[in-house]
């Protein structure tokens, strides 16, 4: 039963009939298609979670990939960067790896004494980039990690007296290990409530596993050769494309059901707070954008209530975790399912 | 807030009000009717309950200040109460007014709390008929009612009011959210309500029809017995005929109505009644024994030819007592008919003792003239074979006896017989008797049959002067031989139908006497009863049983079967009194045997103590009884205490049998407050006599011992024994019942599985229809939407949990090549956004409909379509999970 929520992620685009939108070259929704190829390329069997990191970037969120090492979310992360900007205009994309002895200036960068014209200036850290990949952040001391928490959402950094400002288009992705696993700082609850999502990769289907050791050299071709696919300016116009996109009252009664149920539920200590509300709100414009639709539907709501909640909420037990947001989600979309056509 | 809706206001008032007051129509009138409420008219009642009704529902849908209404209402009724029941005017005046006003208040507040409650609460309605029901119910069982039609039309309405009732505030409360409101339409609505609602009712009641007839049948029935029950004391002896037509054993074969008239034929049976010791002997050794009079017969139906019972007979010399009635060992003595019996001359008193067998113990049987009644005990060993007995005490006349007809060769007998005849050729004439009396018992009725009887019986007396001289003449006549020496007159059971062709209704009593001269008792009792009348010789019929000396080894003991019920001539003879004169001649055809005659029961131990009184104490362990004694007999001598000399005696029960009826019952089924009869054997007892007639019984009863010894404790019959009796009876119709509810029930559920079985193609019908006849593009999407919902829930494929899309998308689309997910989409689209549909969309939900039944359907055969079609459980699951909603 809980297959059934979860598999709605699946290949969504797929059977999308082309009629229905009518296409043109420069529609961006094309382009989000060619997007997914081009990564589908390299990651294999992960469609739907590039469709949620697609997502974020579109919502203008942060996302949190969470998996064992070697699942392939770095090399998720390194293709979207590349797809987005090129992999020649290296700029646009920065990479830090975590480790415990990291500090914040490494980050944001520090002022450095100029000899030359007497004064301090400031040399800009990695954060002043589009795409960046903090690569394995639970590793990182909670200082450092509150540091890039904070500047992902202010979208800027503060040093002394002087604010500068990120990019527009600046887009974390995140990777952590499980928390189990030894050397790790993990994240607290309100600094993980800033990841509009926190998805998980897990394991590929045996046949595409199979593809993976077969085509390896190709893939690893391609992943050198990634071409960048989606201008910076691209993803602005679809950014201010979901703004546009229309959210039914019967579908915004189904965020708010679903917000309140969390708080309500007998398994959750902690429910969803208001700003997951409103992330799960831009989220769900955004998916509605990459499926080329200006409405969200009750599907979109059974796909993103769980990456965008889950991480959010603190369960009694295994069983709730596992279980309680579906059962929700299912409640909900029951209830949207069966609502009357006549308004 | 002030906004009144006037026009459901109306509305309210016409369909909620006024059915009210109209179903409260009947059972005012019933209560004012049945309890008979000072002078109230129904009318008025209605009135005053309307009035009530209306002006509560009217303040309240109005808005004005209601409590308060309300309360000063009641406290000025309260008021005026109080000052009318204190009035000064008179105290009669007062007590009828106040009381009518209280009435007239109480039904006032009724209606106008009900006139509040139905404006203001929705389920008020339920109450209301609950209590409607109750109060019928109420008066169902306190008027006793018998007829189911009226059972129903008093129960019915209220039930149908409350689905009206219902259906309409529902309708009312709709109307309210609602912001145009079509009136008439709401009219019709419920007119068409009404209108089913009571053609299922008349429905039904037709169905039940001949179910109620059934059911009042058994109720007229029941109602019957109880009757029947009740009336021991009656001395209507028709009742006491239709009793034994109940009563078990002797009621299939022995019916005593079959010897009243002339018939063509009589059934009788062997079966053993009862059997009599009757202490009447002449010269002290042989046996004289005497008929068993049941009752008289004085009245006579000649176009029938039956006799009837007069209930003003001018002669009340029959005593009828209900001898289960009588406490055991005491007594009810009838003295009048000593008078009426008008013997004077040659009277003895005889005793005899009475053991029922097949007979109903309530029909006393006895010699004539009976005046008392004693029961007893049975012993033991004779409890089998008889179900109850009694002493009888008569005035017999010496000269009365059964032998009359039968050839005897007894001397002793013949003597006696000629003794009698000589004794009674020198009876007075009837010259002193009381005209009103000689003519009550020599009415003939007019005709020429009964002039000829008269002038037969002149031609057969010629020369006879004494009455019993005219009485042997034709005696004589009916024993007389023909030419060829063959009786004239036979014995039959079966005299058949009057032969002559030519007369149509020919008399039967005609046919006997002078055409077939065949036939049974009530024949010769008939013919010799006009005859002796038409000479002027008082003379009546009775009914009863012929007394046959069977045994000689046990002389004084009689045994009576069902085929000894007989019809005899009695003739009245001045100073004599009535003497019994059976004419019939003897059934030679009958006589192969006598039936075998058994052991006499032997006559219980005399007892020496009898006390009768109401139960104080029993005392379960040491079995001890006490008694508050208000009626003894010591000794055969009765004597019934004062209420002042009334007391406790003390019994010992310890060898003591508790007779409850018939039954043996044990001592702590013994009730507190019950009478009891005490017997006691002890011949001790006997031995304690009064020292003088003065002895005052105190001091009498203190030389009893204490406690006295008791063998026999009778309790009258526990009622949970009858109870017993009507619970086997219940239990009987109980289980009738419970088959016929199982019945119903069965029915039932095969009807609503036929409903649910059917339902799913009507409903797929009704898609089909909407989704042909719609135009409207989001109507027709909902329709297509439902019905694709509808069929792969009822193919076995329901949608679960999924989103619609995932479900058409991951198991329609594949599985049956549809467009589903297409439709979804487009479905989806209308449902959350605001575009337009494009022309390619419209033509998809166009022709999606038929699309996709047919794809889905052809994926199955027809058998599997139809069985999948008429699942239930599928058809339930549909409606509450995948149904839409509004």
């Amino acid at each position: 039963m809980n297959e059934d929520i979860e598999n709605t992620n699946s290949d969504n685009l797929r059977f999308a009939p082309s009629t229905i939108e009518a296409s043109s070259p420069d529609n961006p929704g094309q382009k989000i298609d060619v997007l997914i190829e081009n990564i589908g390329k390299v990651v294999k069997g992960h469609r739907e979670q590039i469709i949620q990191i697609i997502t974020c970037l579109i919502a203008k969120g942060h996302i949190l990939l969470e998996d064992n090492p070697g699942s392939g979310k770095t090399v998720m992360a390194k293709t979207l960067a590349y797809s987005l900007s090129g992999k020649k205009e290296h700029s646009d994309f920065k990479r830090i790896q975590f480790t415990p002895d990291l500090l914040p200036m490494d980050l944001i960068g520090t002022h450095l004494y100029d000899e030359g014209n007497k004064d301090f200036i400031f040399k800009k850290g990695p954060l002043f980039c589009n795409i960046l990949l903090a690569d394995e952040i639970n590793r990182a001391s909670p200082k450092v990690q509150s540091a890039l928490l904070e500047c992902m959402a202010e979208n800027q950094i503060s040093i002394g007296d002087k604010t500068y400002k990120l990019e527009d288009l600046f887009f974390v992705i995140a990777t952590q290990n499980p928390i189990e696993m030894e050397g790790t700082y993990p994240l607290p609850n309100a600094q993980l409530d800033r990841f509009f999502m926190k998805i998980t990769f897990g394991y590929v289907s045996e046949d595409v596993e199979l593809g993976i050791y077969k085509q390896q050299l190709e893939i690893q071709r391609s992943q050198e050769a990634v071409e960048a696919v989606l201008k910076m300016e691209d993803v602005l116009m679809l950014r201010s494309k979901a703004e546009e996109v229309h959210v039914d009252d019967e579908i915004i009664v189904g965020i708010n059901n679903i917000v309140r149920k969390t708080r309500e539920h007998s398994g959750i200590t902690l429910g969803a707070s208001i700003r997951a509300g409103i992330i799960l709100l831009k989220c769900l414009r955004a998916y509605a954008v990459i499926h080329k639709r200006n409405y969200v539907i009750e599907d979109d709501l059974a796909s993103l209530v769980r990456p965008v909640l889950q991480h959010r909420l603190l369960f009694k037990s295994a069983g709730d975790e596992k279980n309680a947001v579906n059962s929700i989600v299912k409640s909900e979309i029951d209830r949207l399912s069966r609502l009357n056509l006549r308004k | 807030m002030k906004h009144i809706d006037y026009k459901e206001l109306t509305l309210g008032l016409l369909f909620l009000i006024l059915p009210t007051i109209l179903i409260m129509y009947p059972l005012l009138g019933f209560l004012a009717e049945y309890y008979s409420l000072l002078f109230v008219n129904k009318h008025l009642l209605v009135g005053v309950f309307a009035t009530g009704i209306v002006t509560a529902y009217l303040l309240h849908k109005t808005k004005i200040r209601f409590l308060i209404i309300f309360g000063l209402l009641v406290l000025v009724l309260n008021v005026v109460y109080s000052s009318i029941s204190s009035g000064s005017f008179g105290e009669f005046d007062a007590y009828y007014v106040a009381n009518r006003f209280k009435i007239n208040t109480s039904i006032f507040v009724f209606g106008w709390f009900s006139g509040f409650a139905i404006s203001k609460w929705r389920y008020y309605l339920i109450v209301f008929s609950i209590l409607l029901t109750t109060i019928s119910v109420i008066l169902i069982s306190d008027m006793e009612m018998s007829n189911v039609n009226e059972m129903i039309w008093l129960v019915a309405p209220a039930v149908l009011y409350l689905f009206y009732g219902l259906f309409v505030k529902e309708l009312l409360k709709t109307i309210r959210n609602q912001e145009k409101t079509n009136y008439l339409m709401v009219v019709m609505r419920i007119f068409l309500f009404s209108l089913i609602a009571l053609f299922l009712f008349w429905g039904t009641i037709q169905l039940l029809d001949s179910k109620l007839n059934h059911i009042q049948n058994e109720i007229t029935q029941a109602q019957g017995e109880e009757d029947e029950d009740g009336s021991g004391d009656d001395k209507d002896s028709d009742k006491k005929d239709s009793k034994k037509d109940k009563n078990g054993s002797s009621g299939a074969k022995f019916n005593i109505d079959d010897y009243l008239g002339l018939r063509d034929r009589l059934k009788v049976s062997d079966e053993l009644l009862f059997c009599a010791n009757i202490d009447n002997f002449i010269n002290e050794t042989t046996p004289n024994p005497q008929y068993i009079t049941l009752y008289h017969l004085n009245q006579y139906n000649p176009s029938l030819e039956q006799f009837e019972i007069d209930p003003d007979s001018l002669v009340r010399d029959l005593f009828l007592p209900n001898p289960t009635r009588i406490p055991q060992y005491f007594s009810q003595q009838n003295d009048s008919v000593l008078v009426y019996d008008k013997m004077e001359r040659a009277i003895k008193e005889v005793k005899s003792t009475i053991y029922i067998a097949g007979l109903n113990p309530e029909v006393f049987v006895a010699p004539s003239t009976a005046f008392a009644c004693q029961p007893i005990s049975i012993e033991e060993e004779f409890k089998e074979d008889y179900k109850f007995a009694y002493n009888v005490y008569s005035e017999v006349s010496e000269l009365n006896s059964a032998y009359f007809v039968y050839n005897t060769k007894n001397q002793s007998i013949l003597d006696y017989q000629e003794s009698r005849n000589r004794t009674l050729r020198k009876a007075k004439n009837y010259d002193d008797e009381d005209d009103r009396f000689m003519t009550y018992y020599t009415e003939m009725p007019e005709g020429d049959l009964y002039t000829k009887i008269g002038q037969l019986a002149d031609s057969l007396t010629k020369g006879d002067n004494t009455a019993i001289d005219k009485i042997l003449s034709i005696r004589n006549y009916f024993l007389s031989k023909d030419e060829n020496g063959k009786q004239l007159y036979t014995y039959t059971l079966t005299p058949g139908k009057p032969t002559d062709p030519n007369i149509p209704n020919a008399s039967m009593l005609g046919e006997f006497l002078f055409n077939t001269n065949e036939g049974y008792c009530t024949y010769f009792a008939t013919s010799s009863l006009f005859m002796l009348r038409s000479l002027g010789i008082p003379s009546r019929v009775a009914v009863g049983f012929m007394t046959v000396d069977r045994s000689h080894k046990t002389p004084g003991w009689y045994w009576f079967y069902a085929d000894q019920a007989h019809a005899w001539t009695q003739v009245y003879i001045p100073e004599y009194g009535w003497l019994d004169f059976d004419m019939t001649v003897s059934n030679e055809g009958a006589e192969q045997g006598p039936q075998p005659d058994g052991t006499p029961p032997t006559p219980p131990t005399k007892e020496t103590f009898v006390g009768k009184g109401v139960i104080t104490v029993v005392d379960t362990i040491s079995k001890r009884m006490e008694v508050r004694v208000d009626q003894m007999i010591i000794n055969d001598n009765g004597m019934s205490l004062d209420s002042t000399d009334i007391f406790n005696m003390k019994f010992d029960v310890n060898q003591a049998k508790v007779f409850a009826g018939e039954q043996t019952i044990s001592l702590a089924n013994v009730q507190l407050g019950d009478t009891a009869v005490m017997v006691s054997f002890d011949y001790k007892l006997g031995r304690i006599r009064k020292k003088s007639n003065r002895e005052s019984i105190e001091n009498y009863m203190k030389r009893f011992p204490d406690p006295v010894t008791i063998m026999e404790v009778h309790v009258p019959k526990i009622e949970e024994e009858e109870l017993g009796e009507t619970s086997e009876e219940k239990e009987d119709s109980a289980i009738k019942t419970i088959t016929d509810w199982s019945i119903y029930i069965v029915a039932l559920i095969l009807l609503v599985l036929f409903i649910l079985c059917l339902s799913p193609i009507c409903y797929y019908w009704w898609l089909s229809r909407k989704a042909k006849n719609n135009n409207s593009i989001v109507d027709l999407s909902e329709v297509n939407y439902k019905n694709a919902h509808f069929v792969l829930n009822q193919m076995g494929m329901p949608r679960g949990y999924q989103t619609p899309m995932v479900y058409a998308r991951d198991r329609i689309d594949p599985k049956f090549g549809t467009h589903f997910e297409a439709f979804i989409n487009i479905y989806q689209k209308l449902k959350y956004s605001d575009d337009e549909l494009t022309q390619d969309e419209g033509d998809l939900v166009r022709n999606f409909h038929s699309d996709f039944n047919q794809k889905v359907l052809s994926k199955y055969t027809k058998s599997e379509r139809f069985f999948n079609f008429i699942k239930p459980n599928k058809w339930i699951h549909y409606m509450l999970n995948l149904n839409l909603k509004k």
